[in-house]
């Protein structure tokens, strides 16, 4: 009797330690392996949902193009969803949809990512599908002709039609002078058409190159199971060449101030571009300059909105673009208004404030609020499956590890005022400014 | 002695075994349910993994307002930075938790949400008590909200969206507290200062408002707080009011709402559903999908043959207590119009002679099982949940709750209730008491739109905003 009445007190600490575990473990630490053939997977298990994300990171993009078909790597943003040896065009797109889940692809500068977020039991299919792009796309000469005719006129059209676009690809190009992001991630308008189709088909390679992959599952499924599938569908063999580590250099901000002036017939606005070269993902600044950012364009923080809007009732539309490259970046911002006046003052006002931003501390106040807000951001996006496959890719191909969270929020937490005061000083400078002009006639 | 010993030896085992148990229990209990001493519900919902607070803050409005300019510029007065130019103890409380916050208007309530890191809970019961105690209202920024409310109202992203489910609310229920939600010039005369401080003291009340809670926090501790904070606040008697009973246009009606711009045309059809409490509301759920699911509905499928291209269709559900709205917006070519609704027309009535075929069945079922899968991901899923809950009064939440197996769904909407569903709902003879109303909004250019229409006559509203 006593035995049983020991073993059912056991029993209980037992179930009580088990489920105050199973509680607070919704999701464990990734861990990452290597196939026979190069390819990595980071495995992130999430155990309280029921949706898994499988991601393919590819460290190709555009800067891996030849010189003479650069940009050639943007048309696989549409021929990957052409068909494959057992898909038809598109079915991987409906197959996602069919299931209430989101996918995309995307080919930036210098790194290429396809997801797919599906329902936990879809998870083999999502591979398989993921394993035909990778290994069997069908590309003929016929769709890449169209590929690159509908990319040649969507930006023709554009460049010709839309003012906003013109003078963001302008501001890009002289924010960018003399590094691999200068050109459009299109490349060269006038050349597209001519590109060897070719040399495109031969870009594939880089896609298909393991050494080259980075494969994220998170979300919920059996790391037991998902493993033999990866494997089985992933081990393909690839022709052994060479694959030469990529070495990435930080740029520096710049050194020369560009103003420039347009005078344009039939525009509504004048607006006027700001462009700063802001660090590179490999440096710390990459974080502090998020502050800057922060506190000058976030809608729920924006300094620029308060004192245009609100102090100086000045009515000025701000919108503001972030670049998302690896070795520099650039803020964007653009102010526009119908009243020339108007827009003047706010110039005026916006390189005051940079001014002060390089001659002082951000308040103590506001600088709490921007830490609070960036965390908030931070921890929001690792709760979104997409977000937080991206972040531990990038984070395992530049820096190796996977722990970011815990990086992240201890750099996060140390960063001071006088911290951004120093980054001000070296970004906010006017040598690293071009500012682009656009008034109506 | 020994004796002693053994019997303390024993009850502290017993003791601990029955703590063991209890805390085996606590440890099953995710959502905590309380009620403030003042009347305030509070739902928390425990997640140990989440590093940050997921907040959302219900306010109802329950008494019939004929003007809804003041509902909507009592949130302006109270939230809106460029109104309150100096800094009032809400906006500053809320810059203090990180100005990640979001209000939606609704007819029949405010939702309030905001995310904001654990350690700063005071800070935002601090903000709660803001909230409820609000005394800044003054005549500078009435003045300011009504001079500039257009301004104001184009800061907003979506403001054509919003124009367009003012229209349709006002069109699908007018003459009921839901309808009352266009904001003209005239009305915004008629609104004084007197009128929104008595609105604020009659509506923003604690015994009023419903507060959940999502992330890694310990109710108790919450619940002393609020209770420490609001210990001078006046606990009212819950008023209650009569609530008129909804009435539905039953009717079918096209509009077209000018608005002056070059883009391609939307096209926003509604169909009023029954409310998330009956069973039916999954069945037409379902009948939507197969109609309208993108890739797979029925009419993205067909309207190639129509000579549509380019079509792209989404579909959002909004819930109200008595009635749910589906919604969904299509995107074409203007020439494509016209034809869009005779297809919808004809594949209702192929699905009504023809009856739903087992696959289309499957794949709308499949898509929701997907969907409600995929939506687990979302942080605040589970706050919706339990505020679907809370709102409706939901006993079986029928299609928020994640079936096990697939095979559970089924069990939900047989395709024979689906079938016997159609046979009665999708005709054009809205006399048929399950008839529930529909209403298409054109948005674009009126002109261009028009151009188009040869046989369709719909009503032309122009959107003048100033």
């Amino acid at each position: 009797m006593k035995r049983f009445f020991y073993a059912f007190i056991f029993l209980t600490f037992c179930c009580f330690i088990i489920n105050a575990n199973t509680k607070n473990s919704s999701s464990t630490n990734p861990e990452s392996f290597k196939l026979d053939n190069g390819l990595t997977v980071i495995l992130s298990p999430i155990n309280n949902i029921q949706a898994t994300c499988v991601l393919i990171y590819h460290i190709a993009g555009v800067r891996d193009d030849p010189p003479e078909i650069k940009g050639a790597s943007y048309l696989y943003q549409n021929l990957m969803l052409t068909g494959t040896r057992n898909l038809e065009p598109y079915e991987r797109f409906f197959f996602v949809q069919k299931n209430g889940g989101a996918s995309s692809i995307k080919v930036n500068f210098d790194n290429s990512i396809s997801y797919q977020i599906i329902p936990d039991h879809k998870i083999n299919n999502a591979l398989w599908i993921e394993s035909e792009r990778i290994n069997s796309l069908i590309i003929s000469d016929r769709i890449i002709n169209i590929q690159k005719n509908n990319i040649y006129k969507k930006n023709y059209r554009l460049m010709n039609s839309n003012i906003d676009f013109k003078s963001s690809t302008w501001v890009k190009s002289k924010i960018f002078e003399e590094t691999i992001y200068q050109t459009p991630i299109y490349g060269n308008l006038e050349m597209i058409r001519s590109f060897d189709n070719l040399s495109i088909k031969k870009i594939y390679n880089n896609f298909r190159n393991p050494h080259k992959i980075i494969m994220v599952i998170s979300g919920k499924f059996d790391s037991k199971k998902i493993k033999k599938t990866i494997k089985k569908l992933f081990s393909y063999s690839f022709a052994k060449k060479k694959t030469i580590k990529r070495k990435y250099t930080p740029i520096k901000p710049g050194k020369k101030f560009i103003n420039k002036n347009w005078v344009i017939d039939n525009i509504h606005q004048n607006s006027s571009i700001y462009a700063i070269r802001a660090p590179s993902k490999l440096s710390f600044d990459y974080l502090y300059f998020d502050f800057i950012r922060y506190h000058l364009v976030d809608p729920r923080l924006s300094e620029l909105t308060k004192i245009m809007n609100i102090k100086y009732k000045l009515d000025i539309n701000i919108k503001h673009e972030y670049t998302n490259n690896i070795e520099s970046n650039a803020l964007i911002i653009t102010m526009s208004s119908p009243k020339r006046i108007n827009l003047e003052r706010a110039k005026f006002l916006l390189n005051k404030k940079l001014q002060s931003l390089m001659n002082f501390r951000i308040s103590s106040s506001s600088f709490k609020a921007l830490k609070s807000l960036i965390e908030i951001d931070f921890l929001k996006n690792m709760t979104k499956l997409e977000k937080r496959s991206i972040m531990l890719a990038e984070n395992f191909h530049l820096f190796g590890n996977l722990d970011i969270e815990e990086t992240y929020l201890k750099r996060l937490k140390r960063a001071t005022s006088y911290d951004i005061l120093r980054i001000c000083r070296k970004y906010l400078s006017k040598n690293n400014r071009v500012i682009l002009n656009v008034y109506k006639k | 002695m020994s004796t002693k010993n053994n019997k303390f030896k024993r009850s502290t085992i017993i003791l601990v075994a029955f703590l063991s148990f209890f805390f085996c229990l606590k440890a099953d209990q995710n959502i905590v349910n309380l009620t403030s001493s003042k009347g305030l519900k509070i739902k928390i919902i425990k997640d140990p993994s989440s590093n940050f607070v997921h907040a959302e803050i219900l306010i109802f409005y329950k008494k019939k307002i004929k003007n809804p300019a003041i509902l909507y510029l009592t949130i302006e007065n109270i939230f809106n930075k460029y109104v309150n130019r100096s800094e009032s103890r809400i906006l500053s409380n809320l810059k203090k938790l990180g100005n990640d916050f979001e209000i939606i208007n609704r007819p029949d309530f405010i939702k309030i949400k905001i995310n904001f890191l654990p350690d700063k809970i005071a800070l935002f019961v601090n903000f709660l008590k803001s909230l409820y105690s609000y005394r800044a209202f003054t005549l500078e920024k009435f003045n300011r909200s009504v001079s500039n409310f257009w301004e104001y109202f184009f800061n907003n992203k979506n403001w054509e969206k919003k124009i367009v489910f003012q229209l349709a609310y006002n069109k699908l229920f007018s003459g009921h507290l839901m309808g009352n939600t266009i904001i003209t010039k005239k009305l915004l005369k008629q609104t004084y200062l007197p009128q929104l401080q008595r609105f604020y003291n009659n509506t923003y009340k604690l015994n009023n408002s419903l507060l959940i809670l999502k992330g890694n926090l310990d109710p108790y501790m919450i619940s002393e707080l609020l209770e420490e904070k609001f210990k001078s606040y006046k606990k009212e008697k819950k008023l209650l009011y009569k609530e008129k009973k909804l009435q539905l246009n039953r009717q079918k009606k096209i509009i077209i709402l000018d608005i002056n711009k070059n883009l391609l045309p939307v096209v926003y059809r509604f169909k009023v559903i029954p409310s998330l409490k009956s069973k039916d509301h999954i069945t037409y759920l379902i009948i939507n999908n197969i109609l309208f699911g993108f890739p797979n509905g029925k009419i993205f499928r067909n309207s190639i043959y129509f000579g549509i291209r380019n079509l792209k269709i989404s579909s959002e559900i909004i819930n109200h207590k008595d009635i749910s709205i589906i919604c969904n917006t299509i995107r074409l070519n203007f020439k494509d119009i016209e034809k869009l609704i005779f297809l919808e027309e004809s594949e209702k009535r192929k699905l009504k002679i023809m009856k739903i075929g087992r696959n289309d069945y499957l794949n709308a079922l499949n898509y929701f099982y997907g969907k409600l899968k995929v939506d687990s991901e979302k942080f605040d899923n589970e706050v919706q949940i339990e505020t679907d809950k809370s709102l409706y009064n939901l006993k079986n939440n029928y299609f928020k709750k994640i079936p096990v197996k697939f095979n559970n769904i089924i069990h939900y909407v047989s395709l024979n209730e689906l079938n016997q569903t159609i046979s009665n709902s999708i005709t054009f003879n809205n006399t048929h008491k399950n008839f529930t109303s529909e209403l298409i909004i054109i948005v674009g250019n009126a002109k261009q739109i028009l151009r188009y229409f040869t046989v369709l006559k719909p009503e032309k509203i122009k959107f003048i905003a100033k």
